[in-house]
Formats: C-alpha cells, sequence, structure tokens
C-alpha cells in the first residue's frame, strides 16, 4: 500500500499545484504542542540572554490572517525570529497558526529541518504563503533574506529589502493585511565584515543554490567565519523590536507597488532609526 | 506550578464580591495586566471568557480563560480555553465580620526541566503581581463608606 503511495508522487507533473501538495504536509508538521514546551526555553535565550524587549503586540489584527513583514539580522543565527515566535506564541498562544517562510536549505537539512517544520516553518514560496492563509495561518516573511541577513556590520540599522516586492503582491492577492515587524540588536551578535555579493556572483552561488552571498564575517566560535553555513555562537546583545500598525497594500496602494515599497520599507526605517537611538555601548549592557 | 495568596479585608464578602465580580474594574486592580477585556458579551457567571495577558519578562504571557465556577459571594473560578495552562480562583470567607480573599493560580507551561525552571523564576513576577492587586482590592473595597 505504501509502495503504491511513493508511485503515485513520482509521476505527479512539478507543476504549482504539487508544490502546494508537497507544503500541505509542511503544514501538518507544525506542531502546538511541540511549540508549547519550546517556549520555556525560547523564554530563556529571550529574557535572559538577548534581554529583548517587545513593543505594540496589540497592533496585531486579534482574529484571521496576517502576512507579517520583518527586517532581520545576525547572520544564520538570527535572535529575531526567536524573539518574533516566543512574542507570538505567548500573546495569542499556540493554537494560532504562525507560519514562517524560509530558504529551501533550512527546511531540507535532515534533522533540523524537521525541527524547523514543527515550528512552523514553511519552504518560502508564493503559493505556498496562499495555502498557509487559506487554511487560517499568519505567515512571516523576511524579504531581505540572505543579502539583508548577511549585509555588512556599518549597515546594521538599515532596512535593505534589496528591491524585493513579492510580499507586496502576495499581500493584495490573498487580501490579507501587512504587518510591520521591525528589529534592531541582532547585528550586534558578532560582526560581519562583507557580504560577498561580488564573490558570490562571481562563483555562481546563485544559479546553484539560491545565494546571493558569501559572507564574511568575525564570529565564535570560528574567528574567520566564512559563509556562515554551520551558524556560530550568537553574543548576548539586546534586541529591540517593535510591531508597527497593519497596512492594507490594496486599498491605499492599489497596484502601485513602487509606491507600496517605498511606504512599507520608510515606515520601518523610522522605527529602526529610532530603536537604533535607544542602543548603549556596549550592546550587551 | 502554585500560587496561593491571600489578605484580610474589613468588609463583609458581599461588598468585597461587588468589586471581584465586576469585570469592568478588574482592570482598576490587577497589577501586571497588560490587557484584561472580555471575549464574550456576558462577563459575569460561567461561561464568561476574558482575554488576560501579563507581562512575564520579555513578552506578555497569557491566554483566553472561560468561567467554569461562579457562586455570589463565595468563589469564582476559572480555566484556560487557549494560551497557558491555567486554573485559577478567587475565594471569599467570612472572618470576623470581615473577609479573607484569596487568589489562587495554577499553571503548567511544559517544557521538562527548563520548563521547571521558567515556572519558578516567572513565579517571582506573578507572587508580586498578584500581592500587590490583593492590597489594591483591599484599599478599593475598605476606601467605601
Amino acid at each position: 500500500m505504501d509502495d503504491n503511495k511513493v508511485e503515485v508522487r513520482t509521476i505527479e507533473p512539478p507543476d504549482a499545484g504539487a508544490l502546494v501538495r508537497g507544503a500541505a504536509a509542511d503544514f501538518e508538521a507544525r506542531d502546538p504542542e511541540y511549540i508549547r514546551n519550546m517556549l520555556p526555553l525560547m523564554w530563556l535565550l529571550t529574557t535572559v540572554y538577548f534581554r529583548a524587549e517587545v513593543r505594540g503586540m496589540d497592533r496585531i489584527p486579534e482574529e484571521g490572517p496576517v502576512l507579517f513583514v520583518s527586517n532581520h539580522s545576525g547572520g544564520n543565527m538570527t535572535p529575531d525570529s526567536i524573539v518574533f515566535t516566543l512574542a507570538f506564541n505567548s500573546y495569542f498562544g499556540v493554537e494560532r497558526p504562525l507560519y514562517s517562510l524560509a530558504h529551501a536549505l533550512v527546511t531540507s537539512w535532515p534533522v533540523l529541518g524537521d525541527m524547523a517544520k514543527k515550528w512552523g516553518i514553511i519552504t518560502a514560496g508564493h503559493e505556498t504563503a496562499k495555502a498557509a492563509f487559506d487554511r487560517g495561518g499568519s505567515v512571516l516573511v523576511y524579504p531581505g533574506g540572505d543579502v539583508e541577513v548577511h549585509r555588512p556590520y556599518s549597515a546594521r540599522h538599515e532596512i535593505r529589502f534589496d528591491g524585493r516586492k513579492g510580499f507586496l503582491r502576495l499581500a493584495k492577492e490573498a487580501g490579507v493585511p501587512i504587518v510591520p515587524i521591525v528589529a534592531d540588536g541582532g547585528h550586534d551578535t558578532y560582526l560581519p565584515l562583507t557580504d560577498g555579493r561580488s564573490i558570490a556572483k562571481a562563483l555562481r552561488l546563485d544559479k546553484l543554490a539560491r545565494l546571493k552571498v558569501l559572507p564574511v564575517s568575525l564570529a565564535l566560535p570560528w574567528g574567520i567565519n566564512v559563509g556562515d553555513f554551520f551558524g556560530h555562537l550568537p553574543l548576548p546583545a539586546k534586541i529591540r523590536m517593535e510591531v508597527l500598525d497593519p497596512i492594507n497594500v490594496e486599498a491605499r496602494f492599489g497596484d502601485d507597488y513602487d509606491a507600496a515599497y517605498r511606504y512599507v520599507t520608510g515606515r520601518m526605517q523610522e522605527s529602526l532609526t529610532a530603536l537604533a537611538a535607544e542602543r548603549v555601548l556596549p550592546p550587551f549592557l | 506550578m502554585r500560587i496561593s495568596q491571600k489578605v484580610h479585608i474589613d468588609r463583609p464578602p458581599a461588598d468585597v464580591f461587588k468589586l471581584i465580580g465586576d469585570a469592568t474594574r478588574h482592570p482598576t486592580f490587577l497589577a501586571g495586566a497588560t490587557t484584561f477585556k472580555p471575549v464574550t458579551e456576558q462577563t459575569q457567571g460561567v461561561g464568561a471568557r476574558f482575554r488576560v495577558l501579563m507581562k512575564i519578562g520579555s513578552v506578555e504571557v497569557g491566554g483566553i480563560v472561560e468561567i467554569n465556577r461562579w457562586e455570589d459571594d463565595v468563589v469564582i473560578e476559572w480555566t484556560a480555553v487557549q494560551g497557558v495552562r491555567q486554573t485559577g480562583r478567587w475565594l471569599l470567607q467570612p472572618v470576623d465580620g470581615g473577609t479573607e480573599l484569596t487568589f489562587e493560580l495554577d499553571y503548567d507551561i511544559g517544557g521538562g526541566p527548563v520548563g521547571w525552571l521558567v515556572e519558578r523564576i516567572a513565579a517571582r513576577t506573578l507572587a508580586r503581581n498578584l500581592w500587590a492587586s490583593l492590597l489594591a482590592a483591599r484599599r478599593i473595597v475598605e476606601a467605601q463608606e
């Protein structure tokens, strides 16, 4: 019986529909009881290690699907997702589904990938995200992706979405509000020197693995850390996070995605600059 | 994990219950609560539901609770229907012409040994807030002529 199932799956054409059906398994993999049991550890990391401050959770609509659009920092060990995932699940309960879009490299890891799926992390994609909304879930996306998270230290207080506007089309087509989340402090957890965009291009990493950068950083325990493929030990820098008011893309901007992009990134930059002004040195205090 | 605290109020239970049994007045004495609001039209008696959040460490923690026991001037008891697993109760006992007001909270956040540790760290904040709430309730009730 099981053999038959495998056979049927292998002859399915790789169209968008199959992608969504494949992703359906990922939706089922989200495990509220697993998340509930992990929250105490997340709480310790967030409260004791990163001493996070989270503001404006009451701006999140209390019901219905939402597209959370956030900036993120700190390389592959970004504290921002830990802090927001904890804040959301504590505030609304693990019963309200939140899915996070991640690079296929994250979800396809042998053991970590399965853990990620239990958290509700799904492979980034337009159709996958829409399917999440259809199931009543909310979705968290980091439009800046690898380009933003590996940006050099000098750009640490910068929203860097790299001109990516897919999230705006997604929100409009799905008819869900965008709620921007702004985080500061993640780039103090290590020292990114360069994002190595030109090297990545020369090595054709974009074509091979959808990687636009080859970052070089100083990070524990490696010292010089090229690629950050195996992560690193983040330093306990303070994380400040703010939830902004919901934005209805269609009502406000219609089809003008350029204007919507400028508005969303501009509002987020205002908030990030304000959060950055609260930063004290050293950032571990 | 259970937290239980009590305070003596120099007024009969009926007077105390006017405060404890009135959801609209909870924000006036519930210390540390960042959100306290009804999510059902009904705000008194069995079946009424409330959304209650308290800031514990970096984040606001809580969920929706439902009243599952309500006896005028005696007890109000609730249990969580969403969010952190908890049950709790306000108990009013007549003592020496006054009232002994008890607040009890049982909660379980899961998470094995780490959860055990975090429950105890969180208990410090919770206990401080609950004690402040009891004192505030006493002050408010005793201020009435």
